[in-house]
């Protein structure tokens, strides 16, 4: 490659990334005439498969673009005068964008490289922009996990990819399945959106990552800190975009998976690929299955439940010379069974037997529409389905009878979600670049405890601006208005909508030289109440426990700096260094307080206050046949939990660390992941406090792939895993205080793991 | 090369056949348990909702049913006069104090600076709600310290008759004087006597019925234990903070009975009559209580807590074991507590 190229892209400028045998990326030597038809060849730089691509012709300084779609053969033609600008825009994020100036006439046509985005060094994000950008020219900091490396984890379910970041604290809970932490801060306060679609389902305030198999993730893409200003409630925190898959064009392939470990889970996936022309779709479906693991054979109830999960979807694509729609669906359902202890009455034993059905139901469309050579506008429109059953069967243990238990015992939970998500913006190829966007987005909430069908509406409109004040200096002003039908001021014009707050934010992002980046922001977001918090009943004889439906949302003030060192010594070797400092301060943050102990009156109320402040520091190096990533996060954390303004503070800390070992000749690598979980402490609103003790995990995964050479399968590719979690053989840890009723019984120990386990996984590529 | 394929095909089929034929394992039959000889137990059908209490007798195995929660205030009948509440009826049913005011000075302003108070069922007469409100004067003559009491019912439905006020006028030969009305009025609207029933622990007053209701349906040497809902302090974990929380549980009839809870490392099955002579034992109305079972939130289900008995030593010097076995009938419906006992010989 030639210097002056490595420089260009290392300099991040976005300069054209063209290689036909000469010097300049820029300009080309061409030999044809004005008018007349000439082509470009294209190729990739890893010698993979051309992405679909999409390319334009323009004359320099003309408003309006030809838009062609490049055919599997990389070959273009063109007729046209010179000079030309032609940019390329690859539709696999794994690919960077290319825009190059022809001046002159070339006989034998001109060769144009795509370059690969190199994902170690510089991922490409789609989240909070417009079109894909390389991580290194965002505004914020942005995490990606790719494909490759979710897959070295041999990672089932989206919460055992995220369990080997640092910066995010996974918690499991033996019924409600998975939680999570962000810089302090609670699953509530983090948004989860599956390409840009934000979830529905929490409980207790936290969405079930374990509900979302990898099978169909390309990739997933961390935002610290507020983006509010783009992704409205819950992004307090921060937010996780889960990027599916997407048909490649010119692309037909099946995948056949199967896991199997000695924590009892098999499973079992599949998904599949076609293209042709501007159309293409793929479709996927699985079952995990897991036994569960009793860690106490003596009783009866399992502490890791078994679980049974279905899934299935589809997507159809269709990229047209202007826009691109994806029409995407998928049906999750998990079934887990829970038994409580036998309970032997003398005369015979009798137990409960609860099963919770889980049945997730999504639509959505996607649409990128080019409007013009400068403009592009984006069109997203979901329906979500949720919906949790309980049912709970009194069992007699001896006689195998069962029956269904009172009315009281039964319960099932509805929630439904439409939202609509408008972007129009420029490309970020300018000085200026500016984005306008709306959101509309309407929830329903009916279970047991929640009488009548509540909604909560929201429309939002956004706005950001993205200035080059420099090739040095990048500054991006942005904010947010919203109407609802909850919180905030009632309008002059009805008194069902009420404006909320507005929401601004700065970001700003100096490349200090070729390899350094310093960026700083500040950031408002909010947590609108959820619908259980406005509208929770339950009074009985024991319990009164209301919602409150005068509540307001959390407010965030968020400050954040990110000093980012990306070196890429050549193509082999890199390192990485980021250190992310950050500092959160929480007014009115949502509690259930007990507000009168005589009438034990429990009530959602705007009380606490929560400053989380933090660092987290990473250092990663890559070499041809080995890599190494190893991070920390330092979380310290007060909570003013009512008036009196007195503070209680505690640390936390967690590490990770990877390391990739290759022997290419083997065609196989070893993969070592490795988690420290520092002590973890908190306290009730009721001020009792509780700690959890430190603990480390340790994962050992070897992946050997074999080409299959079969007369009818030549050319499909065969990779087997294997290794050990848990090798450390950690099942519970100590705790204290993990209490939240007078009617709670205590429990000293908490289950972390199944413990050591041995698996096994077979991907087949046909 | 040859062979490394095979051996990937075929470890290929095995791991999709595994994964094919996995499926959640039907629960094994638990085998019939053995009950011990000389073991008896019995289930108590307080009802899914707490509806009923009942009043048992080891001597006789046998007990007695009737409902709970018609009653609001009971008086005393023995030597020393005293007062309780039913807290138990709901969360707020509670008592407050207002020490030397007349009754005409109390009313609705006075919520506001209400102390609430609920009895705590230890037996002693300064823990409940009404404390000791009687003052000596000749055998069988009390006077009343001069004091006003908001009882809170606790039940918005009743309007403006939620609160009543009440002063006790005196005790007299075994005649207990009281007047009380509603807080917002100024006057009281009845004066009421409640004669005491030398057969029963306590007589018990309605203030819906204006009248005085049965509740102890035996005669008190013929119960040793009930069944009920009642109402008392409990500690919340980690702060130690008492909240007032509606229970059901076991109360002792404690001119009967004596109590001594044991746990680990003596065990139900071994404990003896030397073990359990050797034990302290405790006449606190609650000894027993209601803690011997335990709720999960996560499942929202009672489980009976694991090796928690109890000793019981009655007014014959007869000790017993005694141990809490379920809390649902065989049909699953909570509120029927079963209970296993053994005569220490």
């Amino acid at each position: 490659m030639p210097a002056i190229w490595r420089i260009a892209f290392l300099l991040g400028l976005g300069i054209p990334s063209l290689v036909a045998g000469q010097s300049s990326p820029v300009r080309f030597a061409a030999a044809l005439d004005t008018g007349e038809v000439f082509h470009l060849q294209l190729e990739t730089s890893n010698g993979g498969n051309l992405p679909a691509c999409k390319i334009a012709l323009r004359k320099p300084g003309a408003p309006q673009s030809i838009w062609k779609d490049i055919d599997s053969s990389g070959l273009v033609h063109f007729q046209g005068s010179f000079p030309l600008t032609v940019e390329i825009i690859p539709e696999d994020p794994g690919f960077r964008p290319t825009t190059l100036t022809l001046i002159q006439p070339k006989p034998e046509g001109y060769k144009v490289l795509i370059l690969a985005n190199d994902e170690r060094i510089d991922p490409v994000s789609i989240t909070g922009s417009l079109n894909p950008t390389a991580i290194s020219k965002a505004p914020y900091s942005i995490e990606v996990i790719s494909r490759k490396r979710i897959e070295s984890m041999a990672a089932q379910s989206v919460d055992a990819v995220l369990q080997n970041q640092s910066n995010i604290r996974v918690s499991q809970d033996a019924i409600l399945g998975s939680g999570l932490q962000l810089q302090g801060m609670g699953g509530a306060d983090v948004k989860v959106l599956i390409d840009g679609v934000p979830m529905v389902g929490r409980l207790n305030g936290n969405i079930d990552l374990s509900q979302i198999p990898t099978n169909q993730v390309e990739r997933i893409e961390i935002i610290e800190g507020p983006m509010s200003v783009i992704y409205g409630s819950d992004a307090i925190g921060g937010l996780i975009n889960i990027i599916s898959k997407r048909p490649q064009q010119q692309q037909k392939n099946l995948n056949l998976h199967s896991y199997i470990d000695g924590a009892g889970w098999r499973n079992l996936d599949a998904n599949a690929q076609w293209s042709r022309g501007p159309w293409g779709a793929s479709a996927f479906a699985g079952r995990h299955f897991s036994y569960g693991v009793d860690l106490d054979p003596s009783t009866r109830m399992m502490d890791w439940r078994p679980k049974t999960k279905f899934f299935a979807g589809g997507q159809l694509q269709h990229r047209g010379n202007r826009s691109e729609h994806q029409f995407k669906t998928q049906f999750f359902h998990e079934k887990l069974t829970d038994r409580s202890n036998a309970e032997s009455n003398l005369s015979t034993v009798n137990g409960y037997t609860n099963y919770f059905y889980t049945q997730r139901l999504d639509f959505s469309q996607n649409s990128l529409i080019h409007l013009n050579s400068r403009n592009d506008f984006q069109w997203q429109n979901s329906l979500n389905f949720y919906q949790r059953d309980k049912v709970s069967f009194w069992r007699n243990l001896v006689s195998g009878e069962q029956k269904l238990t009172g009315a009281n015992e039964q319960d099932t939970t509805y929630n439904q979600q439409f939202n609509s998500r408008g972007i129009w913006g420029s490309r970020q190829q300018r000085a200026l670049n500016w984005m306008l966007g709306y959101e509309a987005n309407g929830e329903t909430l009916q279970s047991l405890r929640v009488k009548g069908l509540r909604p909560l509406i929201s429309i939002s409109a956004f706005a950001s601006l993205e200035w080059r004040i420099a090739p040095w200096w990048q500054l991006r002003p942005a904010a947010r208005w919203s109407l609802n039908n909850q919180f905030g001021e009632l309008t002059s014009f009805s008194d069902q909508w009420r404006w909320a707050p507005c929401v601004p934010s700065i970001q700003s992002k100096w490349q200090l030289s070729e390899h350094l980046t310093l960026r700083a922001s500040a950031a408002r977001a909010f947590r609108a109440p959820s619908l259980k918090e406005l509208y929770f009943l339950f009074v009985d004889i024991n319990h009164n426990i209301h919602g409150n439906a005068q509540l307001q949302p959390e407010w965030s003030n968020n400050y954040t700096g990110t000093l980012e060192y990306r070196h890429s010594l050549n193509a082999d070797h890199g390192a990485i260094f980021k250190a992310n400092a950050f500092a959160n301060f929480v007014e009115n943050r949502i509690e259930l307080a007990l507000l009168d102990a005589r009438y034990n009156y429990y009530q959602y109320i705007n009380i606490g206050k929560l400053e989380t402040r933090g660092i987290t520091p990473q250092l990663e190096y890559f070499a041809p046949r080995w890599n190494s990533r190893i991070s920390s996060t330092w979380v310290r954390s007060w909570v003013q939990i009512d008036s009196s303004g007195q503070k209680q503070g505690w640390n936390s800390l967690q590490a990770v660390w990877n390391a990739e070992y290759k022997f290419p000749k083997q065609s196989s690598s070893v993969n070592v992941y490795a988690r420290f979980s520092g002590k973890q402490q908190g306290f009730y609103t009721t001020g009792s406090t509780y700690s959890i003790d430190p603990f480390t995990l340790l994962d050992v995964i070897w992946a050997k792939t074999v080409p299959l050479t079969w007369s009818r399968l030549t050319g499909s590719i065969l990779q087997w895993q294997a290794g050990c979690n848990n090798a450390l053989g950690i099942q519970r840890i100590g705790s204290a205080g993990l209490l939240s009723t007078p009617h709670s019984a205590a429990s000293q120990n908490l289950n972390i793991s199944p413990g050591r386990t041995l698996f096994m996984a077979i991907k087949v590529t046909l | 090369m040859k062979h490394r394929f095979s051996s990937s095909i075929v470890l290929l089929v095995l791991s999709f056949s595994l994964v094919f034929t996995a499926c959640e394992k039907e629960e094994p039959l638990y085998p019939q348990p053995q009950v011990p000889a000389g073991l008896q137990t019995q289930e108590f059908a307080m009802g899914e909702n707490y509806e009923n209490q009942i009043w048992f007798h080891f001597g006789s195995q046998s007990g007695s049913t009737n409902p709970f929660g018609l009653w609001d205030i009971a008086f005393a009948c023995s030597n020393n006069p005293h007062l309780m509440i039913n807290g138990g009826k709901n969360q707020a049913f509670s008592l407050a104090q207002f020490p030397g005011k007349k009754f005409n000075e109390v009313g609705m302003s006075d919520l506001t600076s209400a102390t609430w108070n609920s009895d705590i069922l230890n037996g002693n007469h300064d823990s409940l709600a009404f404390g000791q409100p009687f003052l000596y004067e000749s055998p069988g003559h009390f006077g009343t310290k001069p004091a006003v009491y908001i009882l809170d019912r606790g039940e918005d439905s009743l309007g403006a008759e939620r609160y009543l006020k009440i002063e006790l006028t005196g005790y007299r030969a075994g005649v207990y004087s009281f007047r009380w009305g509603p807080l917002n009025e100024a006057q009281a609207r009845y004066a009421t006597y409640m004669r005491t029933n030398e057969e029963k622990n306590y007589v018990y007053y309605s203030f819906a019925e204006h009248n005085d209701v049965q509740n102890e349906p035996l005669r008190k040497e013929a119960w040793d234990i009930v069944f009920t809902t009642y109402k008392e302090p409990v500690p919340e974990p980690g702060t130690g903070i008492l909240y007032p929380y509606v229970l059901r549980g076991v109360l002792i009839n404690s001119a009967r009975l004596e109590v001594c809870e044991l746990g680990s490392p003596n065990s139900f099955e071994t404990v003896d009559l030397d073990i359990a002579k050797k034990q302290t034992y405790s006449r606190k109305w609650n000894e027993i209580g209601y803690d011997w079972k335990a709720f999960d939130q996560a499942t929202n289900q009672y489980t009976i807590v694991p090796n928690k008995f109890f000793l019981i030593r009655d007014e014959s010097g007869n000790y017993f074991k005694l141990k809490f076995v379920s809390y649902y009938n065989d049909q699953g419906l909570k509120g029927f507590p079963k209970m296993a006992w053994e005569l220490l010989q």
